[in-house]
């Protein structure tokens, strides 16, 4: 049983004084109550998880949330085994067994490798190129590229779980229980609507469980989340949905939300597993906020690559440092709160590298007198570390940021973390078919005009609001149930503001500069100079 | 999942319902049945206007009270403009909000 | 000539890292006249393209699109082929086309992943078998292979299908067409559009035709988001859209515009190597090369061209789908989509001329058109080459509405319909 030597000794949600046991591909670690795989793997110094579905390129956690795309889990064993599932959603529980997918005889040596090693001659969609002669061989060729796709394996045995399955009707329906959400729902359920609050996470607070310095009326934003949690426990028509995603946003405001019931303490015979909720609500406010974009750079998938949002979430939220040397790349403000934050952990970040020419302010100062240096008009060219990153390439970008110029530098590193800007979630805007806009400010798809005889409205960091104080003072705009189904046609879907009920609460203004447009750009210009 | 005002029961889901196609269309009576061409036969029983637009159908309340009622809805955006009875005419709705293209 | 795809050209084209390969197809500005147009670039219409090229030297034609290249219906279909149909005439036409599809790869020259992996049609009842027995007999007739198994057969082909007699919905025995399967229906699309392109066939998207220019009864041309453009015969093959296109012209269909629901599971390790429809317990499922479950069932019932259903579709057919195979149950579904499909009052297409002139359409395919891609577009490439319906074709005119001769084919379309 190894010691989970990159857990920060303070800080964090977790309860410490909860052990809990589990394996990984047959080996035993420890976590914390309150981890989730994701966290309680960092925590314990693992980076390589997987192997990516064709080319078996080593690869490792990249998030902390739903939009994970390399930790991809098989959990459990028997029956109750479940594939694909994402390390960062999974919440650990004592006894949990994981094991890594994709790979022979293991993962840090598969056998699949040798097709990354072939890649050249295996691109996209090589197979519509060939595979055509003889004629009959179609189905025997087919016969290995079957056993080579798919990722983890589906159960063959009767699921022995029970799903329960639930019709609700609401005035409003809150998705997200983030600042925007949770104000949402306090103004609602002040007004003695019925509303209901769904939030994926199991703890509700949003990107709120995150952060460090952000204030409200002067106080931490924790104690803001727990007096609105509060309130709202006490609010007889209210009801708090954590642990459970909305999934499917139908005709006439109804939408379908899975909540898991069991999933965090494991298998549990005699208690539904999950519950279908169908619920039809008057209002519908998406509290969805957004995802933080990667940056580009060669081999920017490997163990050890990460968003800077999420480095943040695991050394506030569950006390972990990804990596004892962690370099920022990032075209916006976020990275420099949080190379502060790993800085008061202990951690070192060797650079900031940021794409922006010139870097003022006060973030930026703060960031230089803890000694970190920042590397402005710069870029990552490569990462080395084929299992799990060593170091970086940096250049400089030319004026126009077209080009690398110069000599590169190598930085030593086990972790890189990359911001690009923030991309609301408009996935349930776009499921009722309505559209979204390029918002040139953000550079981000923003939700665009509501479709007819839907009545919805997106709020927060959902439609590229990301200040704090506006977020609240979105959500705070009453939002009782409007009688006509007629929805809003004209300007964005912001609601209309009557006059905000959050005249008793100042606000503290969190200081968040927009990022920077030129992300793209730069990555074309690292990628030609890989080439 | 559509919500559909049944005119005598009130705001129920979809599923209660059984869908009954296109409304407004006269079975020829008995008398015309004997003078009809194959043609115009053919033209009663299948021809129907599809519009991509608002559509005139009929719904019955089949978990319900069994009635059967007209609707005016949009096969686009599903939005349900107006919900009548049986044997009211046609509702006039505004010209931008009904397809175009749709002889009848 | 294009260049050709195989391993050769792969191997060579992977020393320069893929950057000389040709383009696919071109995107040429729209002529002012073509001889042909095509209204529609799914499957369908590039296959009308293709053979008006290839079997009938007819090159002068541009296929219009008004998305892009197969986004409507040949992109979201389950993929299935085959041509166990009841019925003489839709037994040959389907037929036809399943003979297309084993030599589409070669003839195209791109890999359609044609897998020929069999197709169960399960038999729940009594009478499930008696029909189903008879329907294999009535195939077996027009020269088309179809078997009856039982259920012991059944078992050992799909070892994860609940056939035990406990079973919430027991298998009695099922029906097999060992030569129908599944094929890549991005693939069908994107072959058809290159050779088609290679013969001379302009593929012109994001051009929606607006208006057509009758002239006494006789079409000279249409009106497009990208200007006016003349043509000697234009053939309709807009799927869904078919009564949008008929109305611009003047006349109705028998079609209503369904939508069509679908859904795909994550990927996972080989555990189905066949299809399975039961349309009795109302859903059917494959697992494509990917891995994941391709599920489908019956159309939603209210008219609708929103590609958008209800959820008690998805639902129901989920019900089924863990009734039949429990140990799917944990899965997770990852994608969820729907098409509009033109369904006829018989299940059974319309292929021929249209009360206007020179124009011809293609259309009612309902839930079934993937499969008929290559024999649709074939017999209409050649109705609208010698102005007269291809033999095969010529049943399902427009007229047989008035004529009575329908040919109901609910039965073969089975669950979805």
């Amino acid at each position: 049983m190894s010691a989970q030597t990159n857990r920060l000794n303070t800080g964090g949600r977790i309860d410490r004084s909860r052990v809990v046991n589990f394996t990984f591909d047959g080996k035993s670690y420890t976590g914390f109550a309150g981890d989730t795989l994701a966290s309680a793997l960092l925590a314990n110094g693992v980076r390589l998880v997987g192997r990516s579905f064709k080319y078996h390129r080593p690869r490792g956690i990249v998030t902390a949330g739903a939009e994970e795309p390399n930790a991809l889990i098989q959990l459990g064993t028997g029956a109750r085994t479940e594939p694909n599932t994402r390390a960062t959603q999974i919440e650990l529980y004592d006894g949990l067994i994981s094991e890594s997918q994709n790979r022979w005889p293991s993962l840090t040596f598969d056998i699949g490798a040798f097709n990354g090693i072939i890649h050249r001659f295996i691109p996209a969609g090589f197979y519509y190129k060939t595979f055509m002669w003889p004629a009959k061989a179609w189905l025997f060729y087919e016969k290995f590229i079957r056993r080579a796709a798919g990722l983890g394996k589906g159960s063959t045995e009767v699921d022995p779980d029970r799903y329960d399955k639930l019709y609700h009707t609401c005035d409003v329906l809150v998705i997200g229980a983030g600042p925007a959400g949770l104000a949402a729902a306090l103004a609602a359920g002040r007004t003695g609507a019925r509303v209901m609050l769904a939030d994926e996470q199991s703890e509700l607070g949003g990107s709120l469980l995150s952060e460090s310095t952000a204030t409200v009326n002067s106080q931490p934003a924790s104690n803001w989340v727990n007096d609105a949690l509060r309130e709202l426990a006490a609010l007889h028509e209210v009801k708090l949905l954590p642990r459970t995603t909305a999934f499917a946003y139908y005709d006439h405001n109804s939408m379908s939300l899975v909540e898991r019931l069991t999933d965090h303490v494991g298998p549990t015979p005699n208690q539904p597993r999950q519950r279908l909720w169908r619920i039809r609500a008057k209002k519908i406010i998406l509290a969805t906020g957004s995802i933080e974009r990667p940056l580009v750079y060669l081999d920017n998938d490997r163990p050890g690559c990460m968003l800077v949002s999420a480095v943040r979430a695991y050394v506030n939220r569950y006390g972990v440092m990804p990596g004892r040397r962690i370099v920022l790349m990032t075209n916006n403000d976020t990275a420099y709160r949080t190379a502060l934050d790993l800085a008061n952990a202990g951690v070192t970040v060797p650079a900031i590298v940021d794409l922006r020419a010139e870097v003022t302010g006060p973030l930026a100062k703060a960031v230089r007198e803890k000694g970190i240096e920042i590397l402005a008009g710069h870029a990552i060219t490569k990462v080395h570390g084929e299992q799990g990153v060593k170091d970086v390439e940096v250049a400089r970008l030319s004026a126009d940021g077209k080009s690398v110029t110069g000599s590169t530098r190598h930085i030593s590193c086990d972790c890189v973390a990359t911001s690009g800007g923030w991309q609301p979630t408009v996935h349930l805007h776009s499921q009722t078919r309505s559209k979204v806009k390029w918002n040139e400010a953000i550079d981000a798809f923003v939700p665009g005009d509501t479709i007819p005889g839907q009545n919805f409205v997106s709020i927060g960091g959902a439609h590229g609001v990301f200040d704090l104080a506006a977020c609240l003072t979105e959500g705070y705009a009453p939002k009782r149930h409007r009688k006509s189904s007629r929805c809003v046609r004209s300007g964005s879907s912001r609601p209309r503001s009557r006059s905000v009920r959050a005249a008793s609460i100042s606000l503290t203004i969190r200081t968040t500069s927009p990022p920077a447009t030129s992300c793209w750009r730069i990555a074309k210009a690292i990628a030609r100079s890989n080439i | 999942m559509f919500v559909i005002n049944c005119p005598y029961c009130g705001p129920r889901d979809e599923h209660e319902f059984g869908y009954g196609h296109e409304a407004h269309i006269a079975r020829p009576t008995l008398e015309q049945q004997g003078t009809m061409t194959d043609a115009e036969w053919a033209n009663y029983l299948f021809l129907r206007t599809n519009p991509k637009g608002v559509h005139f159908e009929r719904w019955v309340h089949t978990k319900g009270c069994r009635r059967w009622f007209n609707v005016a809805r949009h096969t686009v955006t599903h939005e349900i403009l107006k919900v009548y009875k049986m044997g009211e005419p046609k509702p006039d709705l505004a010209p931008s909000a009904l397809a175009e293209n749709n002889p009848r | 000539m294009k260049q050709a795809y195989s391993i050769f050209t792969l191997v060579r084209n992977a020393l320069s890292y893929h950057q000389d390969w040709q383009e696919a197809w071109r995107s040429p500005e729209p002529k002012r006249e073509y001889d042909v147009l095509i209204i529609g670039g799914g499957g369908h219409g590039l296959a009308t393209a293709y053979y008006l090229a290839k079997e009938h030297g007819i090159t002068n034609v541009a296929v219009l699109e008004k998305g892009w290249l197969g986004g409507g219906n040949t992109g979201r279909n389950t993929t299935i082929v085959r041509s166990n149909y009841l019925w003489d005439e839709s037994a040959h036409l389907y037929e036809h086309s399943l003979k297309l599809f084993e030599g589409l790869s070669q003839d195209l020259n791109y890999n359609v992943m044609f897998s020929q992996r069999g197709l169960l049609n399960l038999a729940h009842t009594e009478h499930d078998m008696q029909a189903t027995r008879r329907r294999v007999y009535a195939i077996q007739m027009n020269g088309i292979d179809s078997e009856m198994l039982t259920r012991e057969q059944v078992q050992e082909m799909v070892p994860i299908l609940d056939c035990s007699p406990k079973a919430r919905y027991p298998v009695l025995g099922a029906s097999l067409q060992r030569r129908g399967g599944v094929a890549r229906h991005d693939a069908v699309a994107w072959g058809l559009a290159r050779k088609a392109d290679e013969r001379g066939v302009d593929i012109i998207q994001n051009c929606e035709v607006t208006g057509f220019d009758i002239v006494n009864g006789v079409v000279k041309g249409v009106q497009t988001t990208r200007g006016a453009i003349a043509a000697k015969k234009i053939g309709i093959v807009t799927a869904g859209h078919s009564g949008v296109m008929a109305g611009l012209a003047g006349f109705r269909l028998p079609v209503e515009s369904h939508p069509l629901q679908a859904l795909v599971s994550e990927p996972i390790k080989p555990i189905l190597d066949t299809v399975v429809m039961s349309p009795q317990v109302h859903v059917y499922v494959s697992q494509s090369d990917k891995g994941e479950l391709v599920l489908g069932a019956g159309i939603d019932a209210f008219n609708s061209y929103a590609q958008a259903g209800s959820p008690p579709v998805i639902e129901n057919q989920l019900n089924a789908l863990t009734d039949l195979y429990p140990c799917f149950s944990r899965l997770r579904m990852l994608r969820q989509w729907a098409g509009i499909v033109d369904t006829c009052p018989d299940a059974s297409p319309i292929i021929g001329k249209t009360p206007v002139e020179n124009l011809f359409i293609n259309c009612g395919w309902g839930t079934g058109g993937f499969k008929a891609t290559p024999g649709s577009g074939n017999v209409f490439a050649h109705t609208i080459a010698r102005g007269e319906p291809h033999p095969l074709a010529l049943p399902f005119a427009l007229e047989r509405f008035t004529t009575g001769y329908l040919i109901d084919e609910h039965g073969a379309a089975g669950v979805a319909h």
